[in-house]
């Protein structure tokens, strides 16, 4: 009987009623649209790095920076920064094949100048474990030559990177020419030929990903080792060590030390970093990692492989870093516009909580009399807060559904115009080359979740004041 | 034994800076059973007296005790619970809620209530009420579809539906023409016949005074004589 009620109260004031589901609607339709971009592009970060970059989960050793694939996430500490290699590598690798996690690969990781076709350029290198790094990272498809083999010198590049050599440049570049890198440290240079492998091809590359270049990993470490070898070099790093415990006051005052606005994603402060004579990365020896990159199998629950890791591998000395963490500040930028949108989120509801109450509080007073009548005849508390609350709920539920089906509808509509997305941050975003945002009921029923929990929040405050009306009401005049 | 006790009881309502006292200490009682009408000019306290009855309005001084229990000590919601077991009220301007139809009106006090009524038993009681106040073929239509006579009618069958001990009608003819008034009025005196239930209608009209069996005269917020036959 209260349903019929509150059912027909909502048909009685059909301009109150079609107000509030106008708005109810709208709320929900804004929710799930941003809800179903936000978790589209979710995914389409994942893919692009987790499938091509970083795998699942990563293994770098414990240390206070913040620190990803590429270096520290602080560009400027970039500059001191020596990137740590792996403690207990065997003993890891060990405990990792205990837990049944096989798809692993190690990687070593640093930064040269790299001279092809007589053009010189910064690039972020990987020295990477073959074969194991290939069948990780099934978004990598080679186009030209043949992957990076075990103990063969060798270098892969994107096609991104050969085409804008070729054709902007004009020169010709073909698999078996030798590519130099430098890396320049304190008083000397580094220097290693190596003939290019392969051509390859990221399935949907991020921004700057292009310009990462697969080594063997030897060819890196024999990069990087000076460093071991020449006591000046250990005072330089000596030196930083006492820059970063030191007054940090000091150095946050010194200048151009947040000179560098880019924090987008670390990879691109190098062609900077390596027009300056550049501290090498590491004093990496043979047999020596930076990280291990874990592949978990589909379906299984990540975090909580994380969580079990980091406990394991703890007395190590290593950290267990998702993918995120291990992409840096890119995939952060999806958090950020994360951030904001649930902001938007909660701006649109509120002002729809206040329009929906003061909607309702409107009718709850034009129906002084009647409710006064209902307290009269014998109706609790809990009754006429009820009342008011199923009407609501109703309410919710029918704008909720409305809103939910046009934005069903609205975005497969979206969908088939395949819109192309032109931007490598925006296709990164999404995953793919066009605007599809695959519909989830899972967003749906977010979606119709916040428009109910919407409509009983807003019922809230004009229930208790239905509460408050006096059976007297029923009879007073006017 | 008296069902209704009042006692030296007051009501002062504020106006602006003023205070109209609109009940100037009454003391009253009235029996189980009986059917009573209080009467008085307009202006006289009648409704003010009624609502007090009612439980749905409290006195500012004096004490009002419904079946022995004084209302003034009662919790809201033992206030509420003993409004819903006791008390069925007929409203001058009918009060029925304008999106249920007969039938549904009816029904709404069984459904507030905690009384244990099947569904089927709830139903074959109001239709018989329906049947009572002679609207047995109005049953789904809506108040609007109805006349005065017959939505007063509509809220004798209310007010009786969760079987009160008391049935309080503040000026129910007022606004019906005279012969539905008093065609109103001797359907609650049938009730009162056939179950014992208590009522207590007001009036400012003498001619309907006389079949009450106990009526009470105020004036000026004051009992000022009763007659009992
Ligand atoms: N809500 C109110 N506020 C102020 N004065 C009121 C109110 N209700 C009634 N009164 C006054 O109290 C007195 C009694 O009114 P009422 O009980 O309605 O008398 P009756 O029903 O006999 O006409 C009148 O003087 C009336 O003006
Ligand atoms: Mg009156």
């Amino acid at each position: 009987m209260i349903f019929i009620l509150a059912f027909r109260n909502l048909l009685r004031n059909k301009r109150s009623t079609l107000l509030l589901l106008m708005l109810i609607s709208f709320i929900t339709m804004v929710f799930f649209w941003g809800n179903s971009f936000l978790s589209q592009s979710d995914r389409g970060l994942r893919r692009t790095y987790a499938d091509n970059l970083t795998a699942d989960l990563m293994i770098q050793k414990t240390q206070d920076i913040s620190m990803n694939l590429f270096g520290a996430n602080t560009p400027v500490i970039d500059d001191f920064f020596v990137m740590p290699v792996l403690p207990a590598y065997n003993e890891i690798r060990t405990t990792l094949e205990d837990q049944g996690l096989s798809q692993l690969s190690a990687v070593v990781s640093g930064k040269a100048a790299m001279d092809l076709a007589g053009v010189r350029q910064g690039v972020p290198l990987l020295g990477v474990e073959t074969p194991s790094y290939f069948s990780i990272f099934p978004g990598i498809d080679l186009l030209e030559g043949e992957l990076l083999l075990q103990d063969q010198p060798g270098v892969m590049l994107t096609r991104d990177m050969v085409d804008e050599l070729r054709e902007k440049k004009g020169r010709e570049i073909s698999v078996g020419d030798s590519v130099k890198f430098t890396m320049a440290y304190g008083t000397g240079f580094r220097i290693r030929e190596v003939p290019l492998k392969g051509i390859f091809q990221y399935s949907n590359p991020g921004p700057y990903m292009e310009q990462i270049v697969l080594v063997d990993p030897q060819t890196l470490r024999s990069l990087s080792s000076v460093l071991s070898v020449a006591a000046e070099e250990v005072d330089i790093a000596d030196d930083t060590m006492a820059l970063l415990d030191g007054d940090l006051d000091n150095l946050f005052t010194s200048g151009d030390f947040f000179g560098s606005d880019d924090s987008e994603f670390s990879i691109s402060d190098l062609e900077e970093d390596l027009s300056a004579p550049a501290v090498s990365s590491s004093d990496i020896m043979a047999g020596d990692w930076n990280f291990i990159l874990i592949r978990t199998e589909t379906g299984r629950n990540v975090s909580r492989i994380k969580k079990d890791l980091n406990r394991l591998l703890e007395p190590y000395g290593v950290t267990v870093v998702d993918w995120r963490t291990a992409a840096g500040n890119a995939a952060m930028s999806v958090l950020f516009i994360q951030f904001f949108f649930y902001g938007g989120i909660l701006l649109i509801s509120i002002a729809g909580v206040i329009s929906i109450v003061n909607i309702m509080l409107i009718s709850v007073f034009r129906r002084t009399r009647e409710i006064g009548t209902l307290r009269a005849i014998g109706a609790s508390d809990f009754t006429i807060a009820g009342l008011i609350v199923l009407e609501n709920l109703f309410l919710s539920l029918i704008a909720g559904s409305v809103g939910l089906l046009i934005a069903w509808w609205g975005m497969g509509w979206l969908n088939n115009l395949e819109i192309p997305l032109g931007n490598s941050l925006i296709s990164s975003l999404f995953g793919t080359n066009v605007l599809v945002v695959e519909l989830q009921s899972l967003e749906a029923i977010k979606a119709l979740a916040v428009a109910v929990a919407l409509g009983i929040c807003s019922a809230v405050y004009p229930g208790a004041l239905a509460i408050k009306i006096n059976p007297i009401e029923a009879v007073r005049r006017g | 034994m008296s069902i209704i006790k009042l006692s030296k009881l007051e009501k002062i309502y504020p106006l602006g800076k003023l205070e109209v006292a609109a009940l100037k200490g009454v003391d009253l009682e009235i029996n189980k059973g009986d059917f009573v009408s209080v009467a008085g000019p307009s202006g006289s306290g009648k409704t003010t007296m009624m609502n007090i009855i009612g439980l749905i309005d409290t006195p500012t001084r004096g004490e009002i005790c419904i079946e022995g229990k004084n209302a003034g000590t009662l919790r809201r919601a033992e206030l509420t619970r003993l409004r819903h077991e006791t008390i069925g009220f007929i409203f001058q301007s009918f009060n029925l809620l304008p999106v249920l139809s007969v039938i549904e009106n009816v029904e709404l006090p069984l459904v507030l209530g905690r009384l244990k009524m099947k569904k089927n038993e709830r139903r074959e009681w109001v239709e018989h009420l329906l049947q009572e106040v002679g609207l047995e073929d109005r049953i789904n239509h809506k108040p609007s579809e109805l006349s005065g006579g017959q939505q007063q009618r509509v809220a004798i069958a209310r007010a009786l539906a969760a079987k009160p001990q008391i049935v309080i009608a503040d000026e129910p003819t007022a606004n019906l023409d005279s012969v539905t008034g008093e065609r109103i009025l001797n359907l609650m005196k049938q009730v009162n016949k056939d179950e014992g239930t208590t009522f207590i209608f007001s009036s400012h009209d003498p001619s309907i005074w006389k079949i009450a069996d106990h009526t009470i005269f105020l004036r000026d917020g004051i009992i000022e004589s009763e007659t009992r036959q």
